[in-house]
């Protein structure tokens, strides 16, 4: 299994803590990475201004990766469905393919089909797989109770691809308590971040990651586990100007998957970037007996 | 004398736009709107109707009716948090968030403006590659960079062919 690394715009420009931990924890697991120079925004903001542009954006990495023979794993959730949807939409539309692939000849590139598009929930809890994870476990997180959010870009729609339940997503509960600690359901858990609010109603985009985080620290867990780059960078990342918004006191530990898969390895915190998280993490990491 | 009747007339359906809407429908295999039978079971599980008077349902049926260019023209286009539940949850797969997403091409398509900080990073996209240029980040009293954190470069090494070619893409249309 040969894994590219997409981070996407977020973790590659300013969530550096997400490509850190992953790239530590794949190595400590075995996983063989391959580099793929080039890679760019899978093409989303664009998806607002006309649909040849994003959809070229999208199908020049999964050109990009192709040739080196490569899976990807997306590091953002919005990728992972970009990505399906270009596919998606250019075996819908023999136009749109044509377009496509003369602007990738362009650039010297082919549209190779066929390349892995992995969501981390696919490569951890489908292909390394909990009981493995479970078996590498050096300091399970014994008492924690984590509160688990999937994000909805990775489970919305189910006819594109089916990653996790769209109604009752499971498989990052499952991992967190691979790592010994618990993770209950808990009312809010589908509720969105807000991310892509952000960038056309900020106040309402701020508010929805408040109310999560408020949610959250209210049911009395210890922290909040992402597992996308987007839906971290607000609730952790602009979790005080979240707070600020809605007007109450937030302080709710939030943490990749992959930092907290670190911790249960045995890893170095400061390699798995917790020193970046804007939350009080070391709230959390106290607790790790 | 404009009267109450006259106001309601004000609008009339825009058979052009709602040819154009229902050709990229066809061209790129959406689900059609017309298939909403207005059970608002999408309005009911927005994430954004609990912030903003966005009513997906409410966008469907005026594309239905063929209110194409006043629903280009609402600003509540710009409060879909994309969240995708009422894609996930129509009976009828019918996508209002594609409806939304459609009308938003439509409407920057017709010379509309960007909200500010949407275009900002569009803007970004195509000049670095990124929404943003690399950030960096505070740790403690200091801030570092990707290469001071150990992670590999991650610059376009062909930017300007890449920002020309996207460029290129950008002004071929589907809508």
């Amino acid at each position: 299994m040969k894994i590219a690394i997409f981070p996407g715009c977020v973790a590659a420009t300013e969530q550096y803590a997400c490509e850190l931990a992953t790239r530590e924890v794949l190595r400590e697991l075995g996983v063989e990475m391959v580099e793929v120079p080039g890679f760019s925004c899978c093409g989303w903001p664009l998806q607002n201004v006309g649909t040849v542009g994003w959809v070229y954006l999208a199908a020049r990495n999964l050109a990009l990766a192709a040739e080196k023979g490569a899976g990807l794993v997306t590091l953002c959730n919005v990728c992972n469905r970009m990505f399906y949807e270009a596919r998606a939409l250019m075996a819908a539309s023999p136009e749109l393919r044509e377009k496509i692939s003369s602007l990738l000849k362009e650039e010297g590139r082919e549209p190779l089909d066929g390349v892995e598009i992995l969501h981390p929930l696919e490569l951890f809890h489908d292909r390394i797989g909990v009981e493995e994870i479970k078996r590498r476990v050096k300091r399970p997180l014994k008492g924690l109770k984590l509160a688990a959010h999937t994000g909805c870009q990775a489970i919305r729609p189910r006819q594109l691809r089916s990653i996790d339940d769209p109604e009752y997503p499971q498989k990052l509960p499952r991992l967190v308590e691979a790592l010994g600690a618990q993770s209950p359901h808990y009312p809010e858990a589908l509720d969105c971040c807000g991310a892509y609010l952000f960038y056309t109603r900020k106040d309402a985009s701020l508010t929805l990651a408040g109310e999560k985080v408020e949610a959250v620290q209210n049911w009395g867990y210890d922290g909040l586990v992402t597992i996308c780059s987007s839906g971290h960078r607000m609730l952790d990342g602009k979790q005080d100007s979240a707070a600020t918004t809605i007007g109450k006191v937030l302080n709710l530990p939030v943490v990749y998957y992959t930092q907290l898969l670190g911790l249960a390895l045995g890893l170095d915190p400061e390699r798995l970037g917790l020193q970046l998280n804007r939350s009080p993490v070391k709230n959390l990491v106290g607790k790790i007996g | 004398m404009a009267g109450i009747t006259d106001q309601l007339r004000a609008t009339k359906p825009q058979p052009e736009l709602v040819d154009k809407f229902y050709g990229v429908v066809e061209k790129l295999k959406l689900e059609s709107p017309f298939h909403c039978f207005q059970c608002f079971k999408c309005t009911s599980g927005c994430t954004s109707f609990r912030l903003t008077e966005i009513m997906p349902h409410s966008f469907v049926n005026f594309v239905r009716l063929g209110f194409v260019e006043d629903m280009m023209r609402s600003e509540l286009l710009w409060a879909c948090c994309q969240c995708l539940k009422c894609k996930e949850r129509c009976p009828q797969e019918v996508a209002p968030v594609d409806v939304i997403f459609l009308l938003r091409r439509m409407t920057v398509g017709s010379g509309a403006e960007l909200p500010e900080d949407l275009s900002k990073i569009i803007m970004s996209v195509t000049e670095t590659g990124f929404i943003q240029g690399l950030q960096k980040v505070k740790v403690g009293d200091t801030s570092v960079d990707r290469g001071q954190l150990g992670l590999p470069p991650i610059d376009l090494p062909d930017l300007a062919k890449f920002s020309s070619v996207l460029m290129k893409a950008m002004e071929e249309q589907m809508e």
